[in-house]
């Protein structure tokens, strides 16, 4: 069977050049959306991975496994653990047993007009050994905040949420003015979006008498002989598992929320390719002469389809081209702020993939109509139209 | 020279032997039923650490009785309804007991772990192991390993007999 040559249905992309761009911006769009979304759940993944490692165990008490936020442990369990665990990380002699606290608080500039609407940011109330469980934190600037003291260390996506806040300056946190002492960073992780604060101040401020969680690095110890601590110890109503589990716990809680982003970007991106195919199907329809004279000249329906799909096909997936170079120069670490920290947009090869594959369906997909409408018609019809 | 030199390359290549995975002594588990079982609830208030103990308690006490790759698990007091021995309940768990309040968990359940001669919990799971499962009823016969008055307690269990499940019609 005789085919159409390429550079034919390349060609033919050039006799219209508004229309072409009408085309390839239509599927730049839709791309655009589709890579967004899965960058999106591409990002909230890894941040959850990021965040919680297969090394730590992670202690909450029993029945808060889904949310720390929820949970409450006597403060004696980080240091029972400590001592009935054998095997744990040690660090200058210590075990590598860090008890904290999270929880979200409203966070304002001190002289913000309007507290009230001041967004929910996590707090974290931490000591020392928190550096010994969490390596990701690096402290970029100032210094860590003094025990006991109104001070507070901020993640760059924790400043970002309250907007004016730096180094130096004063936020309110439940209504009690601190001053930002340090800047913290821990890319690609929730922490990266967070206040912290020593964990007695923090508990001072929450009125609590009791912790979120402890968290201790394993070292020789494995997960089961922390699980059977807390398994044993019926007083500390508490539960044990891998801060890594924890997260991928986490990560599918936020599925729904994933998926709907994804529901979302398909319905709004629908819009582009309904307008994408109908640019396609004008841009075709009006040549449904030249098609009758190529069948007329011997060319099969087959090839002349195969040569209108290539041409629709090269000009969308040059707009999955354009929506992956604006992924990678827009998007890419965009940070999207929740309550319990953040994460940034990931744009790589899988969203860079969906974008192409979104590019090659769309351009299969809109060529059809166009083809129905010029491959029925019997020749002469064809000539004479 | 050759035999040398073959025997010392399939002494190279030669995996070696793999360490058997440590696992319940069957001799744990016996076929008659201890005499004179206390109960779950007994052993916590009158116990202390080194008193040989004999009770009969049922598996569970929280959603998962069973600590995963060690020899150890929750057993509740037979005086305690689990899940499926109320009415109308449809727990999807029914071994958690989750309608017992917090103080009476603690006051009716304790913990089983088997270990090896050195005193150490054996790293292998009991759950599945000669029908031990939630929910089963056991009797154990062991050694009190810890006890306080927080609510906590282990036992070292030496024999278990765990009851046989009813045969359904």
């Amino acid at each position: 069977m005789k085919l159409l040559p390429f550079d034919y249905a390349i060609r033919n992309l050039g006799r219209s050049p508004k229309r072409l761009l009408l085309v390839i911006g239509g599927s730049a769009l839709v791309c655009t959306l589709v890579l967004g979304s899965v960058a999106f759940s591409r990002g909230m993944e890894t941040a959850m991975t990021a965040s919680g490692l297969a090394t730590n165990a992670f202690v909450v008490g029993s029945g808060s496994e889904e949310s720390v936020e929820r949970s409450e442990i006597p403060p004696s369990t980080g240091s029972i653990l400590a001592a009935s665990v054998d095997g744990l990380a040690m660090l200058a002699g210590q075990p590598a047993v860090s008890s904290e606290i999270h929880t979200a608080m409203p966070v304002s500039l001190v002289d913000a007009v309007s507290a009230e609407d001041a967004p929910p940011v996590l707090v974290r109330g931490f000591e020392p050994m928190a550096f010994a469980v969490h390596p990701q934190v690096r402290l970029r600037e100032g210094r860590w905040p003094a025990r006991g003291s109104d001070e507070v260390a901020a993640g760059p996506e924790a400043l970002a949420k309250v907007p004016g806040s730096a180094l130096g300056s004063h936020v309110a946190i439940a209504g009690v003015p601190f001053e930002i002492v340090g800047v913290f960073e821990a890319p690609g992780t929730v922490m990266h979006g967070e206040f912290w604060m020593r964990l007695d101040r923090l508990a001072q401020l929450t009125q609590r008498t009791t912790y979120s969680c402890v968290i201790a690095a394993l070292g020789t110890a494995e997960i089961g002989d922390v699980d059977a601590f807390t398994s044993s110890r019926l007083d500390l109503e508490s539960i044990a598992m891998t801060e890594h589990a924890y997260f991928a716990q986490l990560a599918e809680f936020f599925a729904p929320i994933r998926l709907l982003v994804l529901v979302t970007a398909i319905l709004i991106s629908s819009g582009g390719v309904l307008g994408g195919v109908n640019a396609m199907y004008a841009a075709f329809a009006s040549r449904v002469r030249e098609v009758g004279t190529l069948q007329a000249l011997g060319f099969s329906r087959f090839a002349i389809a195969a040569s209108l799909i290539v041409e629709s096909t090269v000009a969308c997936v040059s707009g999955s081209l354009v929506a992956c170079v604006i992924g990678l120069a827009l998007l890419d670490g965009v940070a999207i702020r929740f309550s319990m920290g953040s994460f940034g947009l990931a744009v790589d090869p899988s969203s860079l993939l969906a974008a192409l594959l979104a590019g090659v369906l769309l351009g299969l997909l809109g060529a059809i109509p166009a083809i129905v409408r010029c491959l029925t018609l019997p020749i002469p019809s064809a000539l004479r139209s | 020279m050759l035999t040398a030199f073959l025997f010392a390359l399939t002494l190279a290549l030669s995996e070696p032997p793999a360490a058997t995975p440590p696992s319940i002594p069957a001799a744990v588990f016996i076929e008659a039923m201890p005499k004179d079982a206390k109960s779950a609830s007994w052993v916590k208030k009158n116990t202390k650490q080194g008193d040989t103990v004999v009770f009969e308690a049922k598996i569970g006490g929280r959603a998962e009785p069973f600590v995963k790759n060690r020899a150890s698990f929750m057993v509740a007091d037979r005086a305690l309804k689990s899940c499926d021995e109320i009415e109308g309940d449809t727990c999807g768990k029914p071994w958690d007991y989750c309608c017992e309040s917090a103080e009476s968990k603690k006051a009716n359940m304790l913990m089983v772990q088997i270990v090896d001669a050195s005193g150490k919990l054996l790293k292998c799971d009991a759950n599945g192991v000669h029908g031990l499962a939630p929910l089963a009823v056991i009797v154990v016969e062991g050694v009190v390993a810890s006890v306080d008055d927080k609510g906590n307690c282990t036992v070292d269990a030496k024999k278990i007999w765990v009851k046989p499940a009813a045969k359904k019609s």
